[in-house]
């Protein structure tokens, strides 16, 4: 199996508004399934599937970029994002690319920490759905490496302007006093869940309604709240004053006319809706009723960016983090690609020599041995050539990174003959050079 | 003296208004525009105030003896009213800002005013009827200033501009009822001055044999029932916020067409 090449394509909120992405989007539950139907594309050798309300990017491990890349393109197209526009990266731009996504840096808001933890789901997902293994797997491994030196290392964290308090800062730039306003959070996202508290403390009282009855009863009890079933939407939205929208309903939970409804119920009085749900869960068009402020995921995060413009600096310092890790990821790989050939080599070899051994004692003195003994005694010879190019394997990834990595390499193929042909390993393997104890054992 | 008096407040409303537009719309909040616009408008009042004491004084015409000196009154209370918040800090400092040019056109009208007697009232009735005329278009001058801000504040949420004048103005809703307090201050003030100009209709209609309700008084009916109207709709039929505020732009708009009014066709019938 030759390297592979790393490829990425997808859109953010640079290039797709909300309406693009949120055709694209791909709930928590069906990351796997998304991650599987990749990997079945052709060339697509490993998958990752990351689906965020800011981004939705698919990456993929195969040998043939271009390939690859144009399968990326059909899969998004046919899913809804015919029209977008997609970027692509291939090779270490896309390495690249996905240390900048995980360290934050690709963020609308510069810095924020939930993006981490949503490419760790993504890949998660990946490993369940069984489609990322060594080759993207490393690539993820190590930008979140990066990304955890980005953190601390760098004061990219610090100062943060939240998306709470900037919804904070606009209901009371709408309302004034917020004590004695009532806030409802409609699900239970976790951004929500913070902005809603974050009102809180200014002295608004808090409401929960959730699909699941039990979840928000949960939640209110955990944040001091009340519980409401869905259901009571239409109800609770005349008499609170803002409300907080993150589920992951597929359509609008909230269509103009429901405002609309509500708003006639209210007198007029002022309501601010935050809808960071993507899919969106308020009907663009409840935004242009009078006195009825609207906010998606987009606006607040914009407002978010505004706010942190003075993290220019830290950001700087993230990239020249991010060109490290990079650089050293490239001497990684490349001492994975120069060892590559002999670890696999040696591992045939052990392999070999096991697998005819042990064909040789089943055919000869464990003749009588039961199918099931049989397997036991094939997996146990698995697990002690396993265990015993452990330390090998990993020496020699370590020395082939090294200045003296080329030596080291010849000296295990010389020792280990990995350079004979077939003629001679029959004569090594004849005089049993490699088994010894295996030929003791059988002479017995 | 007088002349020079008039020419410093005149100045000075106009360097105030000027100063606190710069605080309002600049990208960074420049407490130093900040502190010479209060001062500005500080030094206005004050040689405002001394201008028409001194007239007072020189002429014996009292702040309400006529068109002239309503209308300076009008003009300095409103901005009276405009330090007081500023003085007092918070947000609604800013209002200065659609006051201001507000008070100086007020300023300048006055001096082109007709100087006299504009009603066959005299005496304590004459006081009521345009001090309370003049305390309902004061109300009602906030109330405009206070509905004109909440329009741009509307706007900078709507257009989510979240930076500059949305956090120097105040709340969309303290605007909001503030607004509404302000035409509820200065409705039962107007409405005493139209019932006193009626009384004077009534007078002349009486010794001259004309109508009892001249083209001012129609006027000014229309100007009571548009302020009537945005506080009626108010609790009757919600209308708040931004209609509120439209309403109470049109109702002043019909105000100020009022006292233009009385400039174009003099004060008399």
């Amino acid at each position: 199996m030759t390297a592979g090449v790393v490829v990425v394509v997808g859109l953010n909120h640079r290039t797709a508004p909300v309406e693009a992405r949120e055709r694209l989007a791909v709930p928590p539950e069906g990351l796997e399934d998304a991650a599987r139907a990749v990997a079945a594309l052709e060339g697509v050798r490993e998958a990752v599937v990351l689906a965020t309300c800011n981004r939705v990017e698919l990456y993929a491990m195969g040998d043939e970029t271009g390939a690859v890349a144009a399968e990326l393109r059909r899969h998004l197209q046919a899913r809804g994002g015919a029209g977008v526009t997609l970027y692509e990266h291939r090779g270490e731009a896309a390495v690249r690319h996905a240390f900048r996504v995980c360290a934050s840096l690709d963020s609308l808001v510069v810095g924020e920490p939930q993006i981490l933890g949503q490419v760790k789901e993504a890949v998660a997902a990946a490993r369940a759905a069984g489609v990322l293994r060594g080759g993207l797997g490393r690539v993820m491994a190590r930008a979140f490496q990066a990304a955890k030196r980005v953190r601390s290392e760098t004061g990219i964290a610090e100062g943060q302007v939240s998306v709470a308090s900037v919804a904070a800062d606009l209901a009371r730039g709408i309302f004034g006093d917020l004590v004695g306003r009532k806030v409802l959070v409609v699900g239970a996202g976790k951004m929500a869940l913070g902005a809603a508290r974050t009102l809180a403390r200014s002295g608004a009282s808090l409401l929960i309604a959730n699909r699941s009855f039990e979840r928000a009863a949960a939640l209110a009890r955990e944040h001091g709240a009340t519980a409401h079933p869905l259901t009571d939407l239409g109800m609770l939205l005349q008499h609170v004053d803002v409300a907080v929208c993150s589920t992951g309903a597929s359509g609008y939970l909230l269509t103009r006319h429901d405002v609309a409804t509500a708003m006639k119920a209210r007198r007029g009085r002022g309501l601010f809706l935050i809808d960071i749900a993507v899919p969106r869960n308020v009907e663009p068009a409840a935004g242009d009723l009078d006195s009825v402020f609207l906010y998606n995921v987009d606006d607040l995060e914009r407002a978010v960016a505004e706010g942190g413009q003075g993290r220019a600096v830290a950001a700087a310092e993230a990239e020249r983090v991010i060109a490290e890790e990079l650089s050293a990821f490239r001497v990684e790989e490349q001492a994975q690609r120069s060892a590559g050939p002999t670890i696999v080599a040696l591992r045939r070899r052990f392999q070999e020599a096991a697998a005819a051994e042990l064909e040789r004692s089943l055919g000869g003195r464990l003749r009588h041995l039961p199918e099931g003994d049989r397997a036991a005694l094939e997996a146990m010879l698995d697990a002690l050539t396993n265990k015993l190019l452990h330390a090998p394997t990993t020496a020699l990834k370590e020395a082939a990174g090294s200045a003296d990595g080329d030596e080291v390499l010849r000296a295990a193929r010389s020792l280990f003959a990995l350079d004979a042909g077939p003629a001679e390993m029959t004569r090594v393997r004849a005089q049993g050079e490699l088994t010894p104890q295996a030929k003791a054992g059988n002479g017995r | 003296m007088l002349g020079g008096l008039l020419a410093a407040a005149a100045l000075l409303y106009f360097a105030a208004a000027v100063l606190m537009l710069t605080h309002l719309v600049g990208a960074a909040t420049s407490q130093a525009a900040r502190r010479a616009a209060t001062a500005g408008l500080a030094g206005a009042v004050v040689a405002h105030l001394a201008h028409d004491a001194l007239r007072w004084a020189g002429t014996g015409r009292g702040p309400f003896a006529g068109i002239h000196e309503g209308l300076s009154t009008l003009a300095l209370l409103v901005a009276g009213v405009a330090l007081g918040l500023r003085l007092r800090g918070g947000r609604l400092e800013t209002l200065g800002v659609f006051v201001a040019p507000v008070t100086l056109t007020m300023l300048l009208a006055a001096q082109g005013a007709d100087a006299r007697p504009s009603t066959p009232l005299s005496g304590a009735l004459l006081g009521v009827h345009v001090g309370s005329t003049i305390l309902g278009t004061a109300a009602f001058t906030v109330a405009f200033a206070l509905a004109a801000a909440y329009l741009v504040q509307e706007r900078e949420v709507r257009q989510k501009r979240l930076r500059g004048m949305f956090q120097r103005l105040p709340p969309l809703e303290v605007l909001d009822v503030a607004s509404y307090r302000s035409i509820a201050l200065g409705l039962p003030a107007l409405t005493l001055g139209i019932a006193t100009g009626l009384l004077a209709g009534v007078q002349e209609a009486v010794g001259r044999g004309v109508p009892i309700a001249s083209w001012r008084h129609y006027l000014a009916l229309g100007v009571w029932a548009v302020f009537a109207s945005v506080l009626v709709l108010r609790a009757v039929a919600g209308w708040r916020g931004h209609r509120a505020a439209i309403g109470t732009i049109v109702g002043y708009a019909s105000a100020v067409a009022v006292l233009f009014g009385y400039f174009v066709r003099g004060a008399g019938r």
